[in-house]
């Protein structure tokens, strides 16, 4: 069981942060970043089925609604640096996205994790 | 060799879960570790994590270090107020699971300029240790590793990707986990106050039963 779980983080695809520097979000704080992207979600028909705060402060949107039995989320941390998550037919997929593409995030939370 | 525990105030917290003199040992790779989170709707998955999980460091029970005597449920008693966690649900996590854990930071290889790799990725895995409290012997906590040393900061990626792990680990035993509460323990007062009303009920239903039998 462990090798399966250890073999679905290998091949997760973890995409380096563009410099975080020029992203629009930037002076936003946390909260209103979290807002900022709930409500960009929300105009293209994702609604969080669970949203919480994590024991390491960021916060968590959960959908698991998508078709194929996929479960994907969108953590926000508080330093603005967004993380998509897809667990896909047992294998999961990383993403790490910066704050001003917001439409890439979209993209893979309707790909179920493809990029395009 | 570390010392005994001060003794626990709180005396809602049964004794057979005292530290007293009791050293801390090693946590075997046979034993699980039962960790307490906000509770989920009935037939919610934990889906991407066990509600509230800290990555660095999480707290848990041992349940072989816990005794034949112990419960899941230990773990729902708050060991520095005394304000019981009465509605919060429960995870199991098997220690061997918690070892076997590998998870690559595929952004950390540093390759050569012909494309071969000069540093293959950092490694988080995790370790388990026990951490006895005063009022809760059996009390451990889950540390993060990368490449065998604890870090100060894990990239964001990770802790997503650590978080997931552990909610498949709790994943397996969600069902019958969910079913642990703590039970709310009722007062002595409270107990008489119960009895009394009942038997005064029972006293009232006798009387207006042989009230009706004497009209006939």
């Amino acid at each position: 069981m462990m090798s399966e779980l250890e073999a679905s983080f290998t091949s997760a695809k973890e995409a380096k942060f563009p410099a975080a520097a020029d992203t629009g979000a930037k002076g936003l704080s946390s909260w209103e970043l979290a807002e900022m992207v709930k409500d960009y979600l929300a105009k293209r028909g994702f609604t969080a089925d669970r949203s919480s705060i994590t024991g390491d402060g960021s916060q968590l949107l959960q959908f698991f609604g998508g078709f194929d039995g996929i479960q994907s989320g969108v953590d926000i941390f508080p330093n603005g640096e967004l993380v998509v998550i897809v667990r896909k037919a047992g294998m999961n997929q990383i993403f790490e996205v910066a704050p001003n593409e917001l439409e890439r995030v979209a993209t893979l939370l309707t790909n179920g994790g493809s990029p395009t | 060799m570390a010392a005994a525990q001060p003794r626990c105030r709180i005396r809602s917290i049964p004794r057979r879960l005292h530290s007293g003199a009791r050293l801390e040992i090693a946590v075997g790779s046979d034993d699980n570790l039962f960790v307490r989170h906000a509770a989920l709707p009935p037939g919610e998955p934990y889906a991407l994590e066990i509600p509230g999980h800290r990555v660095g460091d999480q707290s848990g029970n041992s349940e072989r270090i816990n005794g034949s005597t112990g419960k899941p449920q230990d773990v729902l008693y708050d060991t520095k107020t005394g304000d019981h966690y009465f509605d919060l649900q429960i995870a199991r996590l098997p220690v061997a699971d918690i070892l076997a854990l590998r998870i690559p930071n595929e952004n950390t290889i540093i390759y050569n300029k012909d494309g071969s790799i000069r540093e293959p990725a950092k490694v988080f895995s995790f370790e388990v240790k026990h951490e006895p409290t005063p009022c809760m012997y059996p009390h451990c906590a889950i540390y993060a590793l990368r490449d065998g040393d604890r870090p100060r900061k894990v990239a964001s990626g990770i802790q997503s990707a650590i978080r997931l792990a552990f909610a498949q680990i709790a994943e397996r035993s969600r069902e019958e986990m969910s079913e642990y509460r703590l039970e709310r323990k009722q007062g002595c007062l409270a107990r008489i106050a119960i009895m009394l009303a009942a038997l005064v009920g029972s006293a009232i239903a006798i009387i207006v039963h042989l009230r009706r039998l004497a009209l006939r």
